[in-house]
């Protein structure tokens, strides 16, 4: 139907299909963003009748940006083609000076000429089942290989370890999903497994046997600490005419390294044996588990600042959060809860760019400051203050706390004015998740929680690591594994 | 299988493949599906269960120690939920029911039986074994004459429409002995073996492990015992060596030599279940692992049913 007039009721009720996230009407409220060192931003809005006066706000803003900065540079999505085409048609190009149109169309169409079968970030809307992560999250069992994986700390008696693998099967995970993962690597696994299996003359990739020494047997649930985003070569965003000072960016894409942070337990057999994995070895690997979470459609419900409060190495995975937390520009503080102080204190030589004194940098801080939060926005709680070890502190003062973190993130409400637009999300031992329940439901901050449980399958069928949920008034036990892990804390029966 | 052939000697087995099609999430699953002969489902009991409170699960030596306590939506839900969901499978489908009573046994196969959806369900495996239920599980299995009164109270509600199939537990001193009552009951094929009951204890914390304290022990940890008591039955009992009665050979099979040493030892079919949790991929190694084998040597699975039972005839 070309009647030469712009429908927009129809593209309204197009829009409305695809379950838009929707900006909350400021400036920022861009629905993604991609950045470069300096600061220099792209911002890009899908197109929504409903925020027709929000775009003409924003195309005053970006003129005047550009005018003094040009830091920024305002992108109007749309779906079709036939939608741009619609747009052009009455003009609304004139209401949107110094921006871009974009189709997602052809974003997407470029993308796959780059990026084969896979293209489609979560969170962004893709034609059909084209991109659409939820026809392509199915869950892959395959083998990653790994990059490195190093203690976090010289000292002989560190407990903390990073590994990081590359897992480009896994570029659909999102905050909240986890992997398991087979801690001996594939190698080791078959010099066990090659007697038994000769009679064929043909030894299977992969089997399991065991000797008298205890040998992991079950795949282990970790979640991810940080992924690796890798960058367009010559994306979509190069062809375009940008302004020189933009010309540095390219449109953020997925990650296919990621790093897992855990610890080792003295008699834990899984994580010693993941320990003497070296870089080069092959680990086997299912995932991405877990329910998908569309993080931008936390906007949608009127949250603006994330505080991410972490116990122990329950703080890993929230720096993944953090990562597509800033992705989505909403505001972040971590509240970093720490058994001993020296557990966390050193990184191994590879610590990022953060610390200028790479040896002695604390490693939580230094991953979050790499994700873009300011030393203000960082807090840490130790129970047991060492103070030789403070002096290595890049932090202010007042940043710290000497007990729990429970109490240190009780304290910052307190003192703090209003606490609309805040989300909470935690992870940590029990005690401290309920003490974290009891602060946020007194005063009245939304929580999810990220729950960890021992489990054997990851898919749902052995259900082994359930935790109790209070729905409609019913309790009942309910999968972590696939209900889970992130679930909102009013669900958990907490008593 | 008699009554009941099947394309794969491979079956899941039960309580460790999920109640419907949680295995569809798998990027592989067509492929397991492919390879397997039929699907077992994990247990059904007559009302809803919750199941057991605290760590449900612990790795032990070469072996897994669970306590999930039968969680299940009861059989009303699975009919109208959960079974539905599993016609994608193009499988013949097997459901595992539990029970407290005798009669709920019954009235859990009359539920099954009487559904709409009962087309779908090529069989019934009676667990009387599962050793966590307080009330029943090992109080059924190892005692012959209930074991004998729950297989005719099934076989009675089900009336012929499904293949009865009764696994039975290992916490007995003599195998032969259940198995002959089920025979004696009815039942149609017999499958063993179940979970064999165990603990771990934490010494950090000088607690057992497990929220149930006891749990059922699975895993290539007890793949001997299995295997033992399928040669025990197919020696022994006379139904079970002409084949009228088959054996389906559970317990810790992990690659595809032991699926042939179940087979050999006397069993028609096999059931994987832990191994599975370690590897997603594993029913399709054991069919393609059994195939090289018989390919090589030119026989087929069925001519190698009780082969160890010919010691000295046979020499390759």
């Amino acid at each position: 139907m070309d009647t030469g007039q712009f429908d927009d009721s129809e593209l309204t009720r197009y829009a409305e299909k695809r379950h838009l996230p929707k900006p909350d009407g400021l400036a920022e409220g861009a629905d993604f963003v991609a950045e470069n060192d300096d600061g220099h931003k792209l911002l890009f809005c899908f197109y929504d009748k409903e925020k027709e006066d929000f775009f003409k706000r924003l195309s005053n803003r970006a003129l005047e940006e550009d005018k003094s900065k040009f830091r920024t540079i305002w992108f109007l999505v749309f779906l079709t083609h036939e939608e741009i085409a619609k747009c052009r048609q009455v003009d609304k190009a004139d209401s949107w000076p110094r921006g871009f149109f974009l189709c997602m169309e052809e974003i997407t169409e470029k993308a796959l000429e780059f990026h084969g079968d896979t293209f489609g970030h979560p969170g962004t809307v893709c034609l059909g089942n084209k991109g659409d992560h939820r026809f392509r999250g199915k869950i892959k069992h395959f083998k990653a290989e790994v990059m490195r994986n190093d203690p976090v700390s010289e000292k002989d008696d560190c407990e903390h370890f990073k590994i990081r693998f590359k897992a480009p099967e896994l570029k659909y995970m999102v905050p909240g999903q986890f992997v398991m993962l087979d801690t001996l690597p594939v190698e080791k696994r078959l010099l066990l497994e090659e007697a038994p299996l000769s009679a064929t003359g043909k030894p299977f990739e992969y089997g399991n046997t065991f000797d008298l020494k205890p040998v992991s047997f079950l795949k282990r649930p970790f979640s991810i600490h940080r992924a690796f985003y890798r960058y367009f070569d010559s994306g979509y965003l190069r062809n375009m005419s940008l302004p020189p000072t933009l010309a540095t960016i390219s449109h953020t894409h997925f990650p296919d390294e990621f790093e897992i942070f855990y610890k080792v337990l003295k008699n834990g057999v899984g994580t010693n044996e993941l320990k003497a994995v070296k870089k080069g070895d092959r680990i086997q690997m299912l995932g991405p588990l877990g329910q998908f979470q569309d993080l931008s459609k936390w906007r949608g419900n009127g949250i603006e600042e994330v505080h991410l409060v972490g116990g122990g190495v329950g703080m890993a995975p929230l720096v993944f959060f953090g990562q597509a937390l800033k992705f989505y520009s909403f505001k972040l503080k971590a509240f970093i809860g720490i058994d001993r102080m020296e557990t966390l204190l050193y990184s191994a030589p590879f610590a990022p760019t953060f610390a200028e004194d790479k040896e002695n940098a604390y490693v939580y801080i230094e991953t979050l400051s790499g994700i873009g939060l300011r030393p203000e926005d960082i807090r840490v709680s130790c129970e047991s203050l060492n103070n030789t070890e403070w002096k290595y502190g890049r932090l202010p003062d007042v940043n710290y706390h000497e007990g729990l973190v429970t109490e240190q993130y009780a304290s910052y409400l307190e003192g703090l004015g209003k606490m609309s637009k805040i989300l909470v999300v935690t992870c940590g031992p029990q005690p401290m998740l309920s003490a974290l329940w009891r602060i946020t439901s007194k005063f009245d901050v939304p929580m999810k929680v990220l729950l960890e449980k021992r489990m054997a399958c990851g898919i749902g069928v052995c259900l082994s690591c359930v935790c109790r949920i209070r729905k409609n008034g019913v309790r009942r036990y309910s999968r972590v594994c696939t209900e889970g892990p992130l679930f909102d804390a009013k669900e958990i029966d907490w008593e | 299988m008699k009554h009941l052939p099947l394309k794969s000697p491979l079956m899941t087995a039960s309580g460790t493949s999920g109640h419907s099609n949680e295995m569809e999430r798998l990027q592989n699953s067509s492929e397991t599906i492919l390879s397997l002969g039929a699907f077992v489902t994990k247990g059904i009991t007559l009302e809803p269960r919750e199941g057991h409170p605290g760590f449900r699960i612990v790795e032990t030596r070469a072996g897994l120690l669970n306590s999930i306590g039968l969680q299940n939506e009861g059989v009303k839900h699975f009919v109208q939920e959960e079974l539905p969901l599993l016609r994608n499978f193009d499988l013949p489908v097997i459901v595992n029911i539990s029970g407290s009573t005798i009669k709920e046994f019954g009235e859990v196969a009359a539920y099954l039986s009487n559904s709409d959806s009962s087309e779908i369900i090529s069989g019934i495996e009676i667990n009387v074994s599962c050793p966590n239920v307080r009330q029943g599980g090992v109080a059924f299995g190892t005692d012959p004459g209930l074991v004998r009164r729950i297989v005719e109270s099934v076989k009675e509600r089900v009336d012929g429409r499904f293949l009865v199939i009764t696994k039975l537990t290992p916490n007995v001193t003599d195998i032969t002995l259940p198995a002959r009552a089920a025979i004696e009951g009815g039942t149609d094929v017999l499958s063993m073996i179940n979970t064999l009951r165990g603990l771990a204890i934490n010494v950090d914390t000088c607690e057992p492990y497990l929220g149930n304290i006891t749990g059922g022990l699975s895993g290539p940890a007890i793949k001997t015992v299995g295997l033992y008591m399928v040669y025990e039955c197919f020696r022994k009992i006379p139904e079970c060596n002409r084949r009228e009665i088959p054996i389906i050979g559970i317990g810790g099979i992990s690659n595809w030599s032991d699926a042939l040493e179940y087979i050999m030892a006397g069993a028609t079919a096999v059931g994987v279940g832990t191994a599975w949790f370690v590897n997603p991929d594993i029913f399709q190694m054991l069919y393609s692992g059994i195939e090289t084998y018989i390919e090589k040597d030119g026989i087929t699975v069925s001519e190698l049913i009780g082969k160890a039972h010919e010691r000295g005839k046979f020499s390759k």
